[in-house]
């Protein structure tokens, strides 16, 4: 086993390797998984902003990209069909959630309001910031999330980015700065301000 | 938009290094004069990249589960089912009709009585069955169609549902058929012993 671990990992070419793994080829399936499970694992975990079903979700992305490995396309990088499967995982996931969540919810509750966020200009100390950050991270859409982790983790072009969205390249570029400016007003309470302000 | 919302995406775009040559010196020189936004706007972009970047901790997959959910291959259907037993119904009916017609040859044998000979019900008869097992083909198009894709089945859910109700029809006339055949014959041999 340690030798066909050998064997597939002197492969190089992801594309020769989907090849294989659509031939039914286990060896090739095993490298897949072990190229590919960290990034996969970090994109579910941060675009869910919850690692709880991380395990699950990972494990459906590779079984979906066995048994449609045959229609992957070698024109685009394996990374752009892979994050597009593990967006689709996510998605079916965030709709279970979000049904099961509204199922649950007592229809005469309201979200808390925040304390008054302080100036915009106040100087935060670094932790602060990174708890605004996550706090807003977890107020932002799933979507915003994804385009965010996919132009700045996977460093992917906005060409790519519209392949894994299944949008216009345009459409993709102009959603990731709206998301990058709503997570910016999220994170300094300007957001919570200006809804604030439109409650009688 | 709003304009400072405006001028924070040029900001953005400059410092992720998307602004044109065009865009790039304006937007450089608003920042100029507004250092401190200017810095907190770059503090925050890399707070942003910084986030994304950041390795998780994550455990190795389970290879033994994900084996099996790999072998197990796609869920069937409970529509698949379904759909495998009303072909199945459909040929059992047509045996029991020729095998009734068979029962009744035998019973007017005396009589000489020939299939064609029943004109119009005869032929009915033989168009009926020839639909039915059309229906069958049909069917089995279906179900295989249903085990293709999962994606699928609520279409051919329908579609099911509306073939069933076509082999239905075309059963009790096959019987309707059947049973003017038979009445057809009775005549044929009644007007033969005459």
């Amino acid at each position: 086993m340690k030798g066909a671990n050998r064997e597939w990992a002197a492969v190089a070419d992801d594309r020769e390797l989907m090849r294989r793994v659509a031939g039914g080829d286990h060896g090739a399936f095993a490298e897949l998984v072990r190229r590919w499970d960290g990034p996969i694992a970090a994109f579910l975990v941060k675009a869910a902003g919850n690692p709880e079903p991380a395990a699950d979700l990972r494990q459906e992305v590779f079984v979906r990209a066995y048994r449609y490995a045959a229609s992957y396309d070698p024109q685009y990088a394996l990374s752009t069909w892979l994050f597009r499967i593990a967006r689709n995982v996510l998605a079916t996931w965030h709709k279970k959630r979000t049904r099961q969540w509204a199922l649950e919810q007592d229809p005469a509750w309201t979200p808390e309001r925040r304390d008054p966020p302080p100036d915009v200009r106040e100087r935060l100390t670094e932790a602060e910031d990174r708890e605004r950050l996550d706090a807003a991270l977890a107020r932002l859409e799933v979507e915003d999330r994804e385009l965010i982790l996919l132009r700045f983790e996977r460093e992917l072009s906005y060409r790519e980015m519209a392949a894994v969205m299944d949008a216009p390249e345009t459409t993709v570029k102009s959603r990731f700065y709206a998301a990058l400016a709503r997570l910016r007003r999220l994170a300094c309470g300007a957001e919570d301000a200006e809804e604030r302000k439109q409650v009688p | 938009m709003k304009p400072n919302e405006e001028r924070e995406q040029r900001w953005m775009k400059h410092l992720l290094g998307e602004a044109s040559g065009e865009e790039a010196a304006p937007a450089e020189a608003e920042m100029r004069e507004a250092p401190e936004e200017a810095a907190e706007l770059k503090a925050f972009v890399e707070r942003v990249a910084g986030w994304a970047r950041e390795p998780i901790a994550h455990g190795a997959l389970d290879a033994d589960a994900l084996a099996h959910a790999v072998a197990a291959g796609p869920k069937r259907s409970r529509w698949g089912r379904w759909a495998a037993w009303v072909p199945a119904a459909a040929a059992t009916l047509l045996l029991v009709a020729a095998l009734s017609q068979a029962q009744f040859t035998v019973r007017f044998g005396d009589a000489a009585f020939q299939w064609g000979d029943s004109g119009a019900a005869a032929d009915d008869v033989a168009r009926l069955t020839e639909e039915v097992g059309r229906l069958q083909e049909e069917m089995a198009a279906v179900i295989d169609v249903t085990n293709e894709t999962a994606l699928q089945v609520h279409r051919v859910a329908a579609q099911n549902s509306w073939l069933e109700t076509r082999l239905r029809a075309a059963v009790t006339r096959l019987a309707q058929g059947q049973q003017a055949a038979v009445q057809a014959c009775v005549h044929a041999s009644m007007a033969g012993g005459d």
